[in-house]
C-alpha cells in the first residue's frame, strides 16, 4: 500500500515537473486557445515570469530539487494570471467543490444503495420494478455526466426557471438571516448537485444489488428465514449487514471520478469550485495553476483510494471474496 | 552337505520330427527328503521333463545332457531297473489315467510284483496296505475305476507309484481337478508320506499354491526354458523374472484381496530369436530380441535368466523433498521420501488429504520443483521434462479431468497436443495412433467423437481421455494421482479397471495415489503410507496393507466413542 | 437488426459516404448565421452559418474512430501487460501492477486537461493519451484471467510436455480470453468517447476538430444561448447524438456480456 502511495507522489511530482520542461518549442509562446471568441497571448512580461518561475536557465538537476523542496513544503507557486498563491486560490475553491461532491456522494449513495436492496429484494420473482430500475439505473451511470448537466440546465434552469443559471450564491446578495444565506447556497448547489448524484446513483445501485443479490442467495439467509424472522429484521440485520461493505468501500473510490466528474459539471453550471478554477487556468493559460490544482486533486484522491484500499483488507480478513 | 538324490544337468528334450526343443537345456538337483516345484503355464514343458526323468521318451524324442541318480549317470538301459522301483511317478489325474478294465487294487499290486518279485497275494496285501496308507475307504479297494471320484482316483495314483517305495516321486499335477477340500487333502497325504518314506519329490505344478504349501526350491519354465530357480521364498516375495511375477499376479489363491490378471498374450511382436519371454514381457528391450538366455545368479540360490538382469527398477527416488512457505510458517509437503518403482510394478501411495501424495506426484512429474533429492529413471538420472516429452517415459494423470483438459479444445485437438510438440509426429500416424488410444481406453475413436468438443463429455469420459492422452506417449510409469476423486462410484470402478487392464496388458508401471486402503488393496504390488509428507510405512502390498488395517476403522471408532 | 447496431451503423456509414465524397460542409460557411431547419439546412446552421448536420456527420465519424484506435490500442497494450503480468508472474508482475494501480489511482479528467493543456490536443495524442490511461482496467481484467487459467493442470500439462509457448498463448489462453477483450474494448471505446467530448466541452479537444464536444463548447460558449431557441437544434442534437452513441455501446457491450 505504501508502494503505491510514494509511487502515486513521485508519478504525480515528476510529471508536473518535466510537463512545462518538454513541451514543444519554447511552451510559452504557445497560444491556441480559442475561447469562444476570446484568443489569450502571453505577453513578454508573462513569459519572462515564467522562465524564472519554472528556473529554466539553471541546470535541471537544481530545478528538480528547488521544485520538490517547495512542493513539499506546500508551496505550489503564484498563479501567473491571479497574481496569488495557487494555494490560496486552490483553498478557497476547494470548499464548494468539497460541498458538492460529498452531498452528492452522500445523496447518491444513500438512494442509490437502498433502491438497489430494494431491487434485489424483488428480484428473485423477476418484478416489474426491479426491471425497471435496473434499466433506468444502467442507463443512468453511462451518460456522462456534463451531458446531464446540460439536461438539467437547459429543462429546469432556462425552461422551467426553477433555479438559477449560474453561480454558487447570488451575486451582491445581502442575506437577512442565516437561514436565508442557506437556502441561497442550496438554491444554487441544487442542480450541479443532482447532476453529480444522478450520475453515479447508478454505480451504487448496481453494486447494491449485486451485492445484496449474492447475499440473499447465501445459505445463512435461508437459515434466517427458516428461522421466521420479520421481513424487517432480514434486511437490515442479515442482508444489508453482509452487503454493506462494498458499498462503504465503493462511496471512497468514487471519490476521485465525482471529484473529475465536478470539473465539468462546475463547468456546466458555471459554480465556482476547483473545476471551474482549473476550466479558468486552462484558458488563461496559467500553468502554474494547472499544476497546483491537479497536484491538490491527486493528493486528495489518493487519500480516498487508501481510505477503500483499508477497508477492502478489513473486507478480506473477514473472508468476503475478491468479486468486487 | 547331503548328496544329490538327482542331478540333471544340461538336459534338452527335442520330439522328433519338431523343429525346435520341446525343452531346453537345464540343470536340476534333488536331495532326498527335499521337495522342489516346477511351475509354468501349460505348454511350458513340465510334462516332458516328468517324463525324461522316467525315462519315457527315449522312443519319440532326441535326448542330450546327463541324469545322474544315487550317484550313478543314466544311460538308456538303466531306467529298466530303476523306473518305479527307485523313481516313480503319480501322473496326471485323467479319466483314462487308470486301466478301466481292472480292479484298482489289481493295479496298484501291479508293479509290486514286477519289481519286487512278490508273490500275488502278497503283493495284494501290500496293496491294500497302501491304499489304506493313503486313506482310501476299503470299501473301494477292490472297485474299478469308473467307479470312483477324481479324488480316490488321485489317491490311488499315489499308492500306485509309492507300491515300491521309490527314492524319487514325481508328482504332475496332484491337486488338478479336484475340489478345495480334495486339494487340501491330497497335498497333506503326500507331505505325511513323505516324511515316512522319506522320498525326494518334485511337485509339477502350474499352481501357486500347492507350490507354496509343500515345496522348499522352484523352478520356474516357460515354453521349455528355466527362467527362474530359488528358494520359495525368494521366487514367491521376491520374484525377479517378469514371468514369475505374473503368474503370481495370476494365482487368486496368493492373496484374498487383490485382482487377478493373466499375463498377457502378447504386449509387442514376438521375435525370431532371443527371450522366448520377449512378446509378453513388460520389461523388454530391444536387444532381448537378440538375447539368447541363460541362468544368471543374482543371489545365493537365486538364478534367473533375463538380458535386464531380472525385474528392472524403473524409477528411484531418493531422499525427496519439498517445502512451502506460506507467510511465516514452512510446511514440509514432502520430507526426505525414497522408494523405488519397479517395471511392471503397482505402487499404492496412501495418504490423507494433506499428506503430500499430490505433491510427490507433482515433483515427480515436474509440475512442482523439488528442493531436494534425486530421481533416477532405468538408472540414469533424468529430468521430468524429458521424462514426459518421450515416450516410454512417465505421464500423470491427475484428480480433477475438468482441469487436466482445456474444455474449448476439441478431442482431436487434446490428442494431438503430445504428438505434435513432444513426438513432432507428422498427421497422418497422429491420427492413427489417436484412435488407437481412444479405442484403447474405449471411447469411440469416429471421426465426429474426434471433432466433438471437451465440454461436450461427462466426467467419465473426460478421465478416460486423459488416460488416452497419456497413453499416447507410451509412458513406463503411469502416475494416477487420485483419479477417481471427481467421478461417482460405478464411473471410478469402471476407470480403475480399465487403468488396471491397461497397465497389464501394456506393461507399463504406475504409481497409484489414493486415499482408499481397500481400492489399494486391488491393484497394488507395493505400498507406501505417507503421513504428513513422512514416510511411515514401505513395503510389499500385502503386508503393508494388512498393518494397517486400522487406517480402514480408525475414525469411525474415533467419532463414535467421542460421541458416546 | 437491433436498432442500436443500426444507429452505429447509421454514423459510421454516414461518415464514411460524407469524407469519400470529399464532404467540406461541416466547416465551410453555406448558410446565414443561426439559421432554424429548413430543407438546405436539416438542423439548421451555427453562428458562423455552418451547416449543423455536416458537422454532426462529420463529428460521429470522428468520435467513434477515435473510440476505435485508443481502445484498440489500449486493449492490445492491456491484453500483452495482462498476459504476461500473469504468465510471468513475480517481480515483473508485481512491478506492472503497481504501474497501474498508479494509473487508474490518478485523476483521470484532470490529468488529461494538464496533458491537453501542456502538449495541445492532436488527434492522435488524443489517442495515445486515452490508450496510455485506458488500458490498466483491461490489463487487470486480462490478468486476473491469466492467472485463473494458469492454475488449471492442462497448462502445467503443456509446459511440461514442451509446447511452445506461442502455441500456448494462442491455443490456451487467447481463445477464453477474447470475449473478455471485446467487451473491454467496446467499454473503452465509450469511455474514450466520453472523455473526448468531456475535453472537448471544457475546450481542450483538437481545434481543427468538429467534434460532438466541440459543437457543445461552441454552443455553450455563444452568450445567452439559453434565453434564445437556438439550443433547441444547435446544442440538443449533438447532445442527443453523443447519448444515443453511448447508450448504444452500453447496448451492446451488455449484448456480448450475457
Amino acid at each position: 500500500m505504501w508502494q503505491k502511495i510514494v509511487g502515486t507522489l513521485i508519478v504525480v511530482l515528476v510529471l508536473n515537473f518535466f510537463l512545462p520542461r518538454i513541451m514543444p518549442g519554447d511552451p510559452f509562446n504557445f497560444i491556441s486557445v480559442e475561447e469562444g471568441s476570446v484568443t489569450v497571448t502571453l505577453t513578454e512580461d508573462q513569459i519572462a515570469h515564467y522562465h524564472a518561475y519554472y528556473g529554466m536557465d539553471k541546470p535541471m538537476l537544481e530545478q528538480f530539487t528547488t521544485y520538490i523542496s517547495r512542493t513539499l513544503r506546500g508551496d505550489l507557486g503564484i498563479s501567473i494570471y491571479y497574481n496569488r498563491p495557487v494555494s490560496e486560490m486552490i483553498g478557497e475553491r476547494l470548499i464548494w467543490t468539497l460541498l458538492l461532491v460529498i452531498s452528492a456522494l452522500g445523496i447518491s449513495s444513500l438512494f442509490g444503495s437502498a433502491l438497489g436492496l430494494i431491487s434485489a429484494y424483488h428480484a428473485r420473482e423477476s418484478s416489474i420494478l426491479d426491471d425497471l430500475l435496473l434499466r433506468m439505473m444502467t442507463i443512468l451511470s453511462e451518460i456522462p455526466d456534463f451531458i446531464i448537466g446540460l439536461a438539467l440546465l437547459i429543462y429546469f434552469g432556462a425552461h422551467l426557471k426553477w433555479f438559477p443559471l449560474a453561480g454558487a450564491t447570488t451575486a451582491f446578495a445581502v442575506y437577512d438571516s442565516a437561514f436565508d444565506a442557506f437556502r441561497d447556497y442550496v438554491h444554487h448547489a441544487a442542480l450541479p448537485c443532482l447532476t453529480l448524484s444522478l450520475s453515479s446513483i447508478g454505480d451504487f445501485y448496481l453494486l447494491s444489488r449485486q451485492s445484496a443479490v449474492s447475499v440473499l442467495t447465501e445459505p445463512y439467509i435461508l437459515t434466517a428465514r427458516a428461522k421466521g424472522l420479520r421481513k424487517r429484521r432480514l434486511i437490515f440485520h442479515h442482508v444489508l449487514a453482509n452487503a454493506i461493505s462494498p458499498i462503504l468501500a465503493r462511496i471512497f473510490m468514487k471519490m476521485g471520478g465525482m471529484l473529475s466528474g465536478a470539473v465539468l459539471v462546475e463547468v456546466v453550471f458555471a459554480y465556482p469550485g476547483i473545476g471551474k478554477l482549473m476550466r479558468e487556468a486552462v484558458s488563461m493559460r496559467d500553468y502554474v495553476l494547472i499544476q497546483g490544482i491537479f497536484f491538490y486533486v491527486a493528493v486528495l484522491i489518493l487519500i480516498f483510494n487508501t481510505a477503500a484500499d483499508m477497508i477492502f483488507k478489513k473486507m478480506k480478513q473477514r473472508g468476503f471474496h475478491e468479486k468486487l | 552337505m547331503q548328496p544329490p538324490l538327482l542331478t540333471i544337468d544340461a538336459l534338452s528334450i527335442r520330439y522328433h520330427k519338431q523343429p525346435v526343443n520341446a525343452v531346453h537345456p537345464f540343470n536340476l538337483q534333488v536331495i532326498a527328503g527335499e521337495t522342489i516345484g516346477i511351475v509354468g503355464e501349460s505348454g511350458s514343458g513340465k510334462s516332458s521333463i516328468a517324463h525324461a526323468i522316467m525315462g519315457l521318451l527315449f522312443d519319440k524324442a532326441t535326448i542330450e545332457g546327463t541324469i545322474t541318480f544315487d550317484g550313478k549317470t543314466l544311460m538308456q538301459p538303466d531306467w529298466q531297473t530303476l523306473r518305479w522301483r527307485q523313481i516313480a511317478l503319480v501322473f496326471q489325474n485323467a479319466s483314462n489315467v487308470l486301466n478301466p478294465m481292472m480292479k484298482l487294487s489289481d493295479q496298484v499290486a501291479e508293479p509290486i510284483t514286477t519289481h519286487l518279485g512278490l508273490s500275488k497275494g502278497r503283493a495284494r496285501q501290500r496293496a491294500f496296505q497302501l491304499l489304506q496308507d493313503v486313506g482310501l475307504d476299503s470299501t473301494w479297494w477292490q472297485a474299478y475305476p469308473s467307479q470312483i471320484s477324481g479324488g480316490m482316483r488321485q489317491k490311488v495314483l499315489i499308492a500306485m507309484a509309492l507300491a515300491c517305495q521309490p527314492k524319487l516321486l514325481i508328482v504332475d499335477e496332484p491337486t488338478m481337478s479336484l475340489d478345495p477340500a480334495a486339494k487340501h487333502q491330497v497335498v497333506a497325504l503326500i507331505q505325511s508320506l513323505q516324511e515316512k518314506y522319506h522320498f525326494g519329490l518334485i511337485v509339477i505344478s502350474h499352481e501357486m499354491k500347492i507350490i507354496q504349501h509343500m515345496c522348499s526350491k522352484v523352478y520356474v519354465f516357460y515354453k521349455g526354458h528355466h527362467l527362474e530357480y530359488g528358494t520359495l521364498n525368494d521366487v514367491l516375495e521376491k520374484p525377479r523374472h517378469p514371468y514369475t511375477k505374473g503368474l503370481i499376479g495370476a494365482s487368486w489363491e496368493l492373496d484374498a484381496h487383490r485382482d487377478i490378471w493373466g499375463i498377457p498374450t502378447s504386449i509387442r511382436a514376438s521375435a525370431a530369436s532371443g527371450c522366448p519371454f520377449y512378446e509378453r514381457c513388460f520389461q523388454a528391450k530391444p536387444a532381448c530380441a537378440q538375447y539368447d538366455i541363460k541362468p544368471l545368479t543374482i543371489q545365493q540360490g537365486h538364478s534367473v535368466a533375463c538380458q535386464r538382469g531380472g525385474i528392472a527398477t524403473l524409477l528411484n527416488v531418493q531422499a525427496l523433498q519439498k517445502n512451502f512457505h506460506i507467510r511465516h510458517h514452512t510446511i514440509n509437503a514432502v520430507s526426505n521420501v525414497s522408494f523405488e518403482v519397479k517395471e511392471g510394478e503397482v505402487l499404492a501411495i496412501i495418504g490423507t488429504s494433506g499428506s503430500g501424495k499430490s505433491t510427490l506426484a507433482h515433483l515427480i512429474a515436474g509440475y512442482e520443483t523439488k528442493d531436494a533429492g534425486s530421481i533416477t529413471f532405468e538408472n540414469s538420472p533424468a529430468s521430468p521434462e524429458d521424462l514426459m516429452r518421450r515416450q516410454g517415459g512417465l505421464q500423470l494423470v491427475t484428480q480433477d479431468p475438468a482441469a487436466a483438459l482445456n474444455s474449448c479444445w476439441r478431442i482431436r485437438d487434446v490428442l494431438n497436443e503430445p504428438l505434435k510438440w513432444s513426438l513432432k509426429m507428422c498427421e497422418k500416424k497422429r491420427h492413427r495412433l489417436m484412435r488407437h488410444v481412444l479405442h484403447d481406453v474405449q471411447l469411440p475413436s469416429s471421426e465426429s467423437f474426434l471433432e466433438k468438443q471437451v465440454h461436450a463429455l461427462s466426467g467419465g469420459e473426460k478421465q478416460r481421455l486423459v488416460l488416452a492422452r497419456a497413453l499416447t506417449m507410451s509412458p513406463k510409469l503411469l502416475i494416477a494421482d487420485e483419479i477417481t476423486a471427481m467421478l461417482d462410484p460405478s464411473n471410478a470402478a469402471n476407470i480403475v479397471k480399465l487403468l488396471k487392464a491397461m497397465q497389464n496388458s501394456h506393461g507399463f508401471s504406475m504409481i497409484f495415489i489414493t486415499h482408499d486402503l481397500y481400492l489399494a488393496r486391488k491393484i497394488a504390488d507395493t505400498a507406501l503410507v505417507l503421513e504428513h509428507g513422512k514416510v511411515v510405512d514401505y513395503g510389499p502390498g500385502p503386508d503393508v496393507l494388512t498393518t494397517r488395517q486400522d487406517m480402514l476403522h480408525h475414525r469411525p471408532s474415533n467419532t463414535l466413542s467421542s460421541i458416546s | 437488426m437491433k436498432s442500436y447496431k443500426i444507429y452505429l451503423a447509421i454514423i459510421i456509414i454516414a461518415f464514411a459516404v460524407y469524407t469519400l465524397f470529399g464532404g467540406t460542409a461541416h466547416q465551410a460557411v453555406s448558410g446565414a448565421s443561426l439559421e432554424s431547419p429548413s430543407l438546405t439546412h436539416p438542423l439548421g446552421t451555427d453562428d458562423l452559418g455552418i451547416d449543423i448536420l455536416a458537422q454532426l456527420i462529420h463529428g460521429g465519424g470522428y468520435s467513434i474512430f477515435l473510440g476505435i484506435f485508443s481502445a484498440g490500442s489500449a486493449t492490445f497494450i492491456g491484453s500483452i501487460i495482462g498476459i504476461i503480468s500473469g504468465y510471468i508472474g513475480g517481480k515483473i508482475d508485481h512491478f506492472l501492477m503497481a504501474v497501474c494501480d498508479i494509473i487508474t489511482g490518478m485523476p483521470q479528467m484532470i490529468l488529461l486537461i494538464l496533458l491537453g493543456a501542456f502538449l495541445g490536443a492532436s488527434y492522435l495524442s488524443m489517442i495515445i493519451v486515452l490508450a496510455m490511461l485506458s488500458w490498466p482496467q483491461t490489463a487487470r481484467t486480462i490478468r486476473a484471467r491469466v492467472l485463473f487459467i494458469k492454475e488449471h493442470d492442462y497448462i502445467r500439462y503443456s509446459k511440461q510436455m514442451g509446447t511452445p509457448l506461442y502455441a500456448i498463448i494462442t491455443r490456451h489462453f487467447l481463445p477464453p480470453l477474447k470475449p473478455l477483450l471485446t467487451l473491454a474494448f467496446i467499454k473503452m471505446m465509450s469511455r474514450s468517447i466520453m472523455m473526448e467530448a468531456s475535453l472537448a466541452y471544457l475546450g481542450l479537444g483538437d481545434p481543427t476538430s468538429k467534434s460532438w464536444g466541440m459543437m457543445l463548447n461552441k454552443a455553450m460558449a455563444f452568450p445567452g444561448i439559453y434565453f434564445t431557441p437556438y439550443w433547441k437544434w444547435w446544442l440538443t442534437a449533438p447532445l442527443i447524438a453523443l447519448v444515443c452513441l453511448i447508450l448504444s455501446l452500453m447496448l451492446l457491450s451488455k449484448e456480448i456480456e450475457v
